[in-house]
């Protein structure tokens, strides 16, 4: 390669890279308002190129009457509620916007013939067509779902962007369009020809990333959606109102889509479908940045470029597989090197019901299972036979679906790449069947082999991805994979793999749909069966645990990153199970059903039926394949013979489904189903073996020198303390002292930058905070960690995690039984010791804040500790509760634990506290007797702010 | 739901009933090959409403380019439609996954698709199989012709990478090969990527005579832009699959003096009067613009009508043996399928045989350039 070509080379990436660019900070812009992950951003581009090339041909461009269908819509929704509020100053300015501006956007259209108009002029009415969507998407589509998950807002943006692209066929048609350049120049550099376009869009690129800049720092909008961006509870105290926000930056979004399109027009051709490539490489770019880095997110979305042009050059079939590989490591990089908080997962999100239901839930499901099995095993014979078809492919669906619940909607987990395992499935037993004449039976076994071997492999390098990176890590890896399925020559290319095999059972063939509709539906129950088992079980716990932050599993003894793996490795063999179904119904693959798309459509089943309930996958894909064939038959019918309005109705149908049941279907379903609760029994079960305490008086605990820095904060100052057993230490010092810090050192949740910390004589300050957990110290958190919508009896049982050492399969297969019913019983014990026996299966977030507290201290009792780390537990608690937990430490006490407690009611410390440390900022300024500490002077100080 | 569909099996039993023909049709209208498919639609409308004297209903699907939806609406078609013959798919690897269905339940099944292995080799299964479109190596052969004739010695490749470009490739390197054609680049983009300038640049690097560009529609004009731009010089060959306005359109001049194969009907009003496929091929051409407006037929749509003068040629023949809805009606236009001979058609001259289930010959290919902005039939 001479220098020539890497000079061209590096200016086709950088002209790429530069509307790549534009797209990212639009994304990180709507995401960091809004939360959305603003998947129809590339529509725009494409609506903005196509709706010029439109009026260039002197055609009537189709977004006119999508302007004026979404115009009147946002009218009808908000001009309602004006007039009811009585607010008609209002109404004028609603009615210029989404009515006028159209109105005399087709007013121009109707009086002067497009063509005849100058360039620019073009330009503008195209941008004043296109623009104004954005809000009003905003409007229809998300606001009522401004405070839904960001899965919710994600899988929306899916339907949204379905909708546009069924549109974006029906205004402008399958093939492409170019506009004439701006500009006809053209220079020679370095020998080689370089068009004054190219240097336009690099060049315009670069100013409107300059300008919004500006915007940013300069203007009060701009300042408004920064502030919003950083903090949305703030920017609303500070009257920022979040729905303004939302539409300016829709509006940004949607104008620099638009733009995008005109400015690249002209050097490519635009296509209907276009949008959702650029968009994806731009989305990208943003997700390097970490959707909250502007100038990062920008060098990303350059850096997708180069990597595309270079690689397209050495090996243009595998494209899209280097670009996408490549980015992993540059993903994994940022994610580990960047501190994300995870706001959301911590205390939002819907939690998974279905699991929380219990027994009550097992209940409604041997009910619910054993009516299902009757009507399935009765249906090939009574249905018609495309009702058994459609079916089997519910089946096949939902299979992956229910993977997806339990690796998304249980343990948080988003993966828009399982439909790479449903290939990686497909193709083993589809090419070892037809070219090794293999059985499909053994075949199944191979696929699973090699599916788990890759998920395991490629588990192990993404769920270290925290955040938003992991959901692009598995699109990466589904798009390589798809890739590799279509470029691999034996696997039949592109054209894919003919003639596989019916599998035989005993001789039988399994040739029609028929036959194999009860091989496919056995499998669907095992695995929904499997599944419930599993999350009503010690390691379901643990996986509901991941949701609640990492944190709290930890400290309660989870491997969290064990527990990823197994969530990842189920839903990737049961992926691969519906592929190995697949390919034995189809009898023919190739990579189309394995693409990215399939990936989203399978995540958006799982969430429209309810991604938190493993029924709900099932609901879900039966209702969006039926929902399918349903338009498909009636549509037509409707509407006439023309067009493809199938497309449109479900993505706009979908959105309604979202805003009526935000949690998906299933949880509506059971609401029609009466009778569900019913009454839980008592857990009853043996006790558990106990852990022998040491002897009162022997030093449990003993931090010497312990110090804690973040950066340049010193948190601890060489700070040493001792908890020996049978006594209550109390730790104590002003808000913002490090005890809470110093609790974090102890506990391994944040090791101590220096120091050494013993705890039964061995040193722990390098230990993971599951290995500390499991030699007997456990703890409670300030902010409480509760998974708010299992019951108590729940969340106190993961205390009692390393207690049991029963597996995912024991669970699934219900073998637990003995240990489980042990477990729980040893809960439900430890909640009446605190005294909490009432509530033992209400939902843990329906009780106060105080109550929380002390469920805290029922799980961290749970684990049998013989050092107890509570931090704040009066916080929150009436008198008499206070008493109650003064008695229930004492009695503690007496039995041998040691306590260490934060506090900061001195009556309650100084009643229960054999010594107290008193801490300020970072320092022990005092340790001794509770007595003897009051009088110290320089306590004193700290606290009431200089005595003399 | 299940009653809707109820209902729809018993109005479908209640038509099947008056014994009239029922046509399914799958076809990519949406999805990637959608510029394809949405002709072929189009040209459903076209078609007769009755054959032999018998009333016929063509029920459309679209498969949106996925062979999963294809598979599906073949099932349906066959259980809830009743039909008697399936025309589909567009793409191949649909038409692959249609087939498997067609024959468990003696269905005709006629497909639309370009490569030649959806009717060869001819065993037991594509019994069933019929095809329109004229074979990839059919095309190649045209064009490693003119190629030879050109004195080109080394050509390079850039095509989509997805089933046309590979069936495309497949066809032409096994050709070229033959005739001792030095392939001395293989390249592929994605039919909607913005720049193909890293394949162009390699392209160029390897200083081929001739360039063949295996991509249908507009998407095709992008590599032969940046050829055009990147300053070369040398021959450029296109595929049937550009035929059609749209590409001129986006193309502009920078296709200018393009070469490609082409049915006869893409430049049936150039035709001489004695070539026999002229009266057919103007026959759909005539059809489809005056219902879609001058310049807007497409050689995609042709392989549909072409699906349809098989059945007005076979349907008769059948009906003499068997009434629409039975099994042995569905044998029977399977034998008469077999059985055409020297039937004029849009794209070319049928003769299928039990060795040939796709049955053209040169008559159906023409080489044409692309000459001020239009197609032009090169003597």
């Amino acid at each position: 390669m001479d220098l020539q070509i890497l000079l061209l080379l590096g200016q086709d990436g950088v002209t790429n890279g530069a509307i790549y660019a534009l797209l990212a900070l639009a994304l990180v812009l709507v995401f960091a308002v809004t939360r959305v992950i603003f998947i129809p951003q590339g529509e725009f581009v494409a609506y903005g190129a196509l709706t010029l090339a439109s009026l260039q041909a002197g055609k009537l461009p189709g977004t006119i009457w999508l302007l004026l269908a979404l115009g009147s819509a946002v009218v009808l929704l908000d001009g309602v509620k004006l007039v009811r509020e009585g607010r008609f100053a209002k109404l004028p300015p609603l009615l210029i916007f989404n009515i006028g501006v159209p109105l005399v956007c087709a007013g121009i259209l109707f009086v002067i013939p497009p063509t005849q108009l100058p360039l620019a002029a073009q330009v503008a009415l195209s941008m004043m067509l296109v623009v104004p969507l954005g809000p009003m998407l905003y409007r229809i589509a998300y606001q009522p779902l401004a405070s839904a998950s960001v899965l919710v807002l994600l899988i929306v943006s899916v339907a949204v962007h379905l909708a546009l692209i069924g549109l974006g066929l029906l205004f402008f048609g399958a093939e492409g369009s170019r506009t004439p350049a701006f500009t006809d120049i053209s220079f020679e550099l370095a020998g080689a020809p370089l068009q004054g376009q190219t240097i336009l869009v690099v060049v315009a690129s670069a100013a409107l990333i300059i300008a919004l800049y500006f915007f940013f720092e300069r203007t009060v909008y701009g300042k408004a959606l920064r502030a919003t961006a950083m903090n949305r509870t703030g920017a609303r105290l500070m009257g920022i109102p979040p729905v303004l926000a939302g539409q300016l930056c829709f509006t940004l979004a949607a104008a620099i889509g638009a733009f995008s399109g005109i400015l690249v027009a002209p050097i490519t051709t635009i296509y209907y479908d276009s949008g959702f490539l650029i968009g994806l490489k731009g989305f990208v770019g943003a997700i390097i940045g970490g959707l909250a880095s502007y100038p990062v997110a920008a060098l990303g979305a350059v850096l997708v470029g180069l990597l595309e042009s270079y690689s397209s050059f050495w090996a243009s079939a595998f494209k899209e597989v280097i670009v996408f590989t490549l980015i992993i490591p540059v993903l994994l990089w940022r994610s580990l090197t960047s501190r994300h908080v995870e706001e959301e997962d911590e205390h939002g999100g819907e939690a998974p019901e279905a699991a929380a239901r219990g027994k009550g839930g097992r209940g409604i499901g041997i009910a619910v299972l054993a009516g299902l099995l009757g009507l399935l095993a009765a249906a090939p014979q009574v249905l018609p036979e495309f009702t058994v078809t459609l079916l089997n492919y519910i089946g096949l669906y939902a299979i992956v679906a229910v993977g997806l619940v339990l690796l998304t909607g249980v343990g948080g987990l988003t993966s828009f790449g399982q439909a790479a395992f449903v290939g990686l499935g497909a193709y083993t037993t589809a090419y070892l069947t037809t070219v090794h004449g293999l059985s499909p039976w053994l075949t199944l076994l191979i696929g699973l082999a090699l599916t788990g071997a890759v998920a395991v492999a490629l588990g192990f390098i993404t769920l270290r991805m925290g955040g938003h990176y992991l959901p692009l890590g598995t699109i990466a890896w589904g798009i390589s994979l798809y890739f590799l399925f279509g470029n691999v020559e034996f696997l039949g290319g592109h054209t894919g793999i003919t003639s596989i095999p019916a599998i035989s059972f005993f001789g039988f063939e399994l040739k029609s749909g028929r036959d194999l509709f009860y091989l496919i539906w056995a499998a669907v129950l095992l695995a929904v069966l499997a599944l419930s088992n599993l999350l009503d079980s010690r390691e379901g716990r643990a996986i509901r645990a991941l949701k609640g932050g990492a944190v709290m599993a930890e400290a309660m003894g989870v491997d969290t990153p064990r527990a990823k793996i197994v969530i990842f490795l189920i839903a990737a063999l049961l992926a691969a199970l519906s592929g190995w179904l697949y390919a034995h119904l189809q009898r023919f693959v190739n990579p189309t059903p394995f693409s990215l798309t399939q990936g989203i459509e399978y995540l958006f089943m799982a969430v429209v039926g309810g991604i938190g309930h493993v029924w709900g996958a099932v609901v879900g894909a039966g209702l969006i394949t039926v929902l399918k064939q349903w338009l498909q038959d009636w549509l037509p019918q409707l509407l006439g013979q023309s067009g493809n309005f199938e497309i449109i109705v479900f993505g706009v149908a979908m959105v309604v489904v979202l805003q009526r049941a935000r949690s998906g279907l299933w949880p509506l379903v059971l609401r029609w189903l009466p009778g569900l609760g019913g009454q839980r029994a008592f857990p009853a079960g043996a006790a558990l073996p106990r852990r022998t305490f040491p002897a009162a008086g022997t030093v449990l605990l003993e931090a010497d020198k312990v110090s804690k820095r973040f950066g340049g904060l010193v948190a601890n100052n060489r700070l040493s303390l001792t908890v020996k057993a049978g006594e209550v230490m109390a730790l104590i010092g002003p808000n913002g002292a490090g005890k809470s810090t110093m609790f974090n050192c102890i506990s391994g949740v944040n090791p101590a930058t220096e120091g050494e910390i013993r705890f039964l004589g061995e040193p722990i300050d390098q230990l993971p905070s599951r290995t500390i957990a499991r030699r007997g110290m456990s703890r409670t958190f300030q902010h409480v960690r509760l998974l708010g919508s299992m019951s108590v009896l729940e969340n106190v049982a993961i205390g009692a995690h390393l207690r049991g050492s029963k597996g995912v399969l024991a669970a699934a297969l219900r073998t637990d039984r003995a240990e489980e019913a042990r477990l729980l019983a040893e809960a439900a014990r430890q909640i009446e010791r605190v005294g909490l026996g009432e509530h033992l299966f209400d939902p843990v977030g329906s009780l106060a804040l105080g109550k929380q507290r002390i469920v805290e201290i029922a799980r961290a009792l749970c684990s049998d500790p013989c050092l107890l780390l509570l931090d704040e537990p009066a916080a929150g608690l009436r008198y008499l509760e206070k008493q109650a937990l003064a008695e229930l430490l004492g009695k503690l006490r007496a039995e041998g634990m040691g306590i260490l407690l934060v506090e900061h009611d001195m009556d309650f410390v100084m009643g229960l506290a054999d010594r107290v440390v008193v801490m300020e900022f970072g320092e022990k300024i005092a340790e001794g007797l509770p007595e003897a500490v009051q009088r110290d002077p320089r306590v004193l100080e700290a606290y009431l702010g200089g005595v003399d | 739901m299940s009653r809707k569909l109820i209902l729809a099996v018993l109005a479908a039993f209640s038509t099947a009933a008056l014994a009239d023909l029922n046509v399914g049709i799958s076809v990519s209208a949406t999805g990637p090959a959608a510029s394809l498919g949405i002709p072929e639609k189009n040209t459903i409308a076209l078609l007769p409403a009755s054959i032999g004297g018998q009333k016929v209903n063509y029920i459309v699907l679209d498969d949106a380019t996925d062979p999963t939806a294809a598979t599906k609406n073949i099932k349906k078609l066959i259980s809830e439609n009743k039909v008697d013959v399936v025309i589909g798919s567009t793409t191949t690897p649909n038409s692959l996954a249609m087939m498997d269905v067609a024959v468990e339940n003696e269905t005709p099944l006629i497909s639309m698709a370009g490569s030649a292995i959806v009717v060869e080799p001819l065993d037991a299964k594509r019994q069933w199989v019929f095809k329109t479109a004229q074979n990839d190596a059919h095309m190649a052969t045209a064009i490693v012709q003119h190629m030879t004739d050109k004195n080109v010695q080394t050509v390079a490749f850039v095509g989509f990478a997805d089933a046309y470009g590979e069936g495309w490739y497949k066809e032409f390197a096994k050709i070229a090969e033959a005739r001792k054609l030095k392939i001395v680049a293989s390249e592929r983009y994605q039919r909607n990527d913005t720049s193909v300038t890293g394949q162009v640049l390699k392209i160029i690097a390897a200083k081929p005579d001739a360039v063949l560009i295996g991509g249908a529609g507009t998407p095709a004009a992008l590599p032969q832009k940046a050829l055009k731009e990147k300053g070369y010089k040398g021959l450029i060959y296109q595929t049937h699959g550009v035929a059609n306005n749209d590409f001129l359109r986006v193309g502009g001049k920078d296709v200018e003096g393009a070469f490609l194969p082409v049915g006869p009907m893409v430049v049936a009003a150039q035709l001489p009067n004695d070539n026999p496929v002229k009266k057919s091929a103007l026959e759909y051409v005539t059809k489809y613009e005056a219902a879609h407006g001058a310049g807007s037929v497409s050689s995609f749509g042709g392989h549909a009508w072409d699906a349809g003068v098989l059945l007005q040629a076979a349907v008769p023949v059948a009906l003499k043996k068997a009434q629409p809805g039975s099994r042995e009606f569905r044998k029977a236009l399977r034998d008469a399928l077999e059985g055409v001979r020297n039937l004029p058609a849009a794209h070319g001259i049928f003769n299928l045989s039990a060795n040939d289930h796709q049955g053209f010959d040169q008559r159906a290919r023409v080489m044409v350039t692309i000459e001020n902005n239009t197609w032009k039939l090169v003597k």
